[in-house]
């Protein structure tokens, strides 16, 4: 059962396009994470797909049903973590508290396990502002969770945690994924994340998937031609070859994926009298190379 | 619980945890007992003229002081923005958006909520007056010992007349939060009063100027029977809640589809 199908996304500010055409699919039960560099769209994406952001087109399904047109329906199947939000007035027991009241949910014991599950229960009557980030990262998974939900949507959730801190978080979303069968997506710009728990991983960069698959596959070790010159590359010349992710463009950087096309790419900048300084080949798994890239 | 209730409880319960809120209202109960001491001491630092009065004109005169201060404007304006920009800045907001079908109740509950923190200010106002009056002026040369006194219908024109201007104002701030941070918002709805104020004193848009509206010291005097003051004052509120309607519509057509970007 598919618990998120995203078709032909597309999400602009302004003149801007955040989103390109992005079609991404979620099954019961599935961890995915959704890798990509600061600007990526990760949390763009993480906003449609709950309806706080509205895309210029595409659509959006979850649990089988059009997330804008039965929203009151499907959202509470969800849990969510974007930016940990808290009123630093009230302490971590009263934060969760009024999320339950507002989803019409109120269950003592549902915060007790939920809390316990996070440890976050012995501090429960302490004011959140006295929470170390991590400890704020652990209240945000707990409201995430407190609705018992199909669907978990996690954005960045191991920025700010210690390494012990990112170890348990990811024990606690196999352990949901696993033994309850929550369906989990969770966007990260740490490659070691994805890779380690993820049954797919999502490859999103300004705006356009670039890869949609298993692990290792994506880490698997293929040759690339990184073409390097003294001028910066303009965009349009390639626009196919980069729509149909055969290539990879920055500044004075072209990142050529196959080789078939290879011939093709260095006849346009002979056209184009652009000077190739140098042409070398690298063996690396795309994350190894999108990672290197989004550095 | 309906979903409107719930939101509303859920508001409520955040104003009333706030220690800003907690600290205004405290003030605002302290100042008549202050002023009841200081008459009762017949302290230098009060002087008190003209007729005597009745506790509950007392109790409105204080009122009318806070006002004469914009107290509760300044402190409604904080209240607003932190509850609206603040909570949109914060991303406090996104979570209850998820977790409602219907972003109109939600901002309908927020509204509803500091509307009823702004009668529990007056109610304590009013009643901080009365009792210091009780306390510290029955029975001194200022006080006629009255619970009401004369003509003190036209001493309650003026907390309900100002429950509508301040009621104005948290609907601009409100719609002020939805394209501006807690800063911005604060500085430019504290200019729009002093705008307004400004603009009460030019005779031929003065009539249109809630401010002015809502100042029944400023056109009280002309209306000599009660009956012709009522109809003013009836008349006046209705123009507010004109308004208080327009910048709410605008405010709920922009929030249903407004995109949460931070």
């Amino acid at each position: 059962m598919e618990v998120l199908s995203v078709e032909n996304l597309t999400k602009k500010y302004g003149k801007k396009v955040v989103l390109c055409n992005v079609s991404i699919k979620v099954s019961k039960g599935e961890i995915v994470g959704l890798v990509g560099p600061n600007g990526a769209g990760k949390t763009t994406f993480i906003k449609c797909i709950t309806g706080l952001l509205r895309p210029e087109e595409g659509s959006i399904k979850l649990f089988g049903y059009d997330l804008f047109q039965n929203y009151g329906r499907v959202i509470k199947d969800i849990g969510l973590l974007l930016e940990p939000a808290f009123y630093d007035y009230l302490t971590a027991l009263e934060n969760l508290k009024i999320l339950m009241i507002a989803s019409n949910n109120y269950n003592l014991k549902k915060i007790q396990e939920v809390m316990e599950f996070v440890g976050l229960w012995e501090v429960r009557n302490k004011y959140v502002t006295t929470f170390s980030f991590g400890m704020k990262q652990r209240l945000g998974l707990a409201q995430a969770l407190m609705s018992d939900p199909q669907f978990l949507i996690l954005d960045e959730p191991t920025i700010g945690l210690d390494p012990i801190g990112v170890n348990e978080l990811k024990e606690k979303l196999v352990y949901l994924s696993k033994n309850k069968g929550v369906s989990i997506l969770f966007s990260s710009h740490q490659l070691l994340d994805v890779e380690e728990i993820c049954d797919k991983v999502i490859l999103l960069r300004e705006g356009v998937v670039l890869y949609d698959g298993v692990p290792k596959e994506a880490v698997k070790q293929k040759e690339y031609y990184i073409i390097l010159s003294n001028k910066k590359f303009d965009k349009n010349t390639f626009e196919h070859e980069i729509m149909n992710n055969y290539l990879d463009l920055r500044d004075n950087v072209l990142i050529v994926r196959k080789q078939e096309i290879l011939n093709n790419i260095l006849k346009k900048l002979y056209d184009q009298n652009i000077d190739i300084l140098d042409i070398d080949i690298k063996k690396a798994g795309l994350l190894e190379l999108f990672y290197i890239e989004g550095q | 619980m309906k979903a409107m209730e719930r939101f509303y409880y859920i508001e409520l319960y955040k104003l009333f945890k706030r220690k800003d809120v907690f600290w205004s209202l405290l003030i605002s109960i302290f100042v008549p007992l202050l002023f009841g001491l200081l008459a009762k001491t017949e302290s230098d630092i009060l002087t008190i003229s003209g007729e005597k009065f009745s506790a509950i004109q007392y109790a409105i005169m204080m009122f009318g002081f806070l006002k004469t201060l914009f107290f509760f404007c300044f402190i409604f304006i904080i209240f607003t923005s932190s509850t609206f920009a603040g909570e949109l800045e914060k991303g406090n907001l996104s979570l209850l958006l998820v977790r409602s079908e219907n972003r109109v109740k939600i901002i309908l509950s927020k509204v509803l909520a500091l509307l009823t923190v702004l009668m529990v200010f007056i109610f304590f106002v009013i009643l901080s007056g009365i009792i210091s009056y009780y306390i510290f002026l029955y029975n001194i040369k200022f006080a006629t010992n009255e619970f009401l006194g004369k003509e003190y219908l036209r001493f309650l024109y003026m907390p309900l007349l100002s429950i509508f201007e301040i009621a104005l104002l948290i609907m601009i701030t409100m719609l002020l939060s939805l394209f501006f941070g807690v800063y911005k918002t604060n500085l430019l709805s504290i200019g729009l009063i002093i705008l307004m104020k400004v603009l009460e004193k030019v005779d031929k848009i003065k009539v249109f100027i809630p401010t002015y509206l809502a100042d029944i010291n400023a056109w009280g005097n002309i209306y000599k029977t009660e009956h012709e003051l009522l109809i003013k004052v009836m008349q006046n509120i209705g123009f507010l809640s004109i308004y208080i309607a327009i910048v709410l519509i605008v405010t709920l057509c922009y929030f249903s589809k407004m995109e949460i970007k931070n």
